[in-house]
């Protein structure tokens, strides 16, 4: 009979805290379709234009030209978090990664870089200008902002990718503990 | 016992916080446009054909105008046209299908073999309706033409050979 009744304590202390703790959910705000958009470019071989995350600035190696050469809009991400359970708290890690998603093809994104402009990390951003970047920050309070990061990549074009219009692709993963 | 630990771990993962990470992921990609080297290949020389002077010492000193569209010549001054093999400049020009591109050419040149100033270059594509810029079709090629005015001072004597443009620079580029 004890044994019962400690039982019934914890299952109505469990629904207790069913009905306080909502899950939180991290979002990130819809992907920037075509953006950094490096407009024409000339390739005589194989060349890279870097996208600097922070200014939009693009460099070029190689023999490739690009017309004209001024500066992008590089595409700014927000990492939210809804829900006032976990992961929506300041005690929480949410670990960002981007990842290049192809290797070749008529253009392909050889490496990333990123700005992150708000929140609070702990550790990164580490691998920039790889093809994978990756930071940790804090998780904030139900309906924050956990981060805001702009993105820059190397747009790779070998020399005998001409006359298409190609959109290399990335992908953005968060995981929170 | 049993009892209990099932509902302390049915506890556990009804808070979210024991049932491990998480993942959320999206997608999206830049843009580039890859074109085609541009190039240009003359294909028929600038040629002003013969011209004379006339007028004696009472000539002005006259210009010759060659018309980019038609090849068709108009002249001022003393100097009047006298046959030969005049016509238009005429090029190929081969980049990516249906560019634009922009043209450009230098302020003056010098003819042969009689080093006239030339000046005033003029371009022509059936393409495209500008004095400036033309457009490649879907072949990957347009065939523009060029004209110009050549300057014939009163010294000038001629000797029934073609007056041309050699060499200049026609400059070629993606807008």
């Amino acid at each position: 009979m004890g044994l019962v009744r400690a039982v019934a304590v914890l299952v109505t202390f469990c629904g207790m805290m069913l009905g306080t703790a909502e899950a939180g959910v991290i979002n990130i705000t819809a992907g920037v379709l075509n953006t950094p958009n490096l407009g024409k470019v000339v390739a005589t071989s194989t060349s890279t234009f870097r996208v600097d995350a922070a200014s939009g600035t693009v460099t070029e190696t190689g023999s490739a030209t690009r017309i004209p050469n001024a500066s992008v809009t590089t595409p700014q991400y927000i990492i939210t978090c809804t829900g006032s359970g976990s992961p929506c708290s300041t005690s929480k890690l949410v670990t960002v990664t981007i990842q290049a998603n192809t290797t070749s093809g008529p253009a392909f994104l050889a490496a990333l870089n990123v700005s992150v402009s708000s929140g609070t990390l702990t550790s990164g951003p580490t691998g920039q200008n790889t093809q994978t970047v990756s930071f940790i920050a804090k998780s904030a309070a139900p309906g924050g902002t956990v981060a805001v990061f702009n993105l820059g990549m190397d747009v790779t074009i070998p020399a005998t990718a001409t006359g298409s219009k190609p959109t290399p692709a990335y992908t953005i993963t968060t995981t929170n503990n | 016992m049993t009892c209990i630990l099932v509902a302390v771990l049915a506890c556990a993962m009804a808070d979210g916080t024991a049932i491990g990470p998480s993942s959320v992921s999206r997608s999206a990609s830049g843009s580039v446009t890859i074109s085609k080297v541009i190039s240009a290949a003359r294909t028929r020389i600038l040629n002003f054909g013969h011209f004379k002077n006339t007028g004696g010492g009472d000539c002005t000193a006259s210009t010759i105008t060659l018309d980019a569209r038609t090849g068709l010549r108009s002249t001022t001054g003393s100097a009047v046209l006298a046959g030969g093999t005049a016509g238009s400049g005429a090029y190929t020009i081969s980049g990516s299908a249906n560019s634009i591109y922009g043209v450009s050419f230098p302020a003056v040149a010098l003819s042969s073999p009689h080093t006239l100033t030339v000046s005033a270059f003029r371009f022509y594509s059936a393409t495209n309706n500008s004095t400036t810029m033309g457009r490649i079709g879907p072949g990957g090629t347009d065939t523009p033409h060029v004209g110009a005015t050549i300057f014939v001072p009163c010294s000038f004597d001629t000797h029934n050979i073609n007056e041309v443009v050699a060499s200049f620079t026609l400059t070629v580029t993606y807008p």
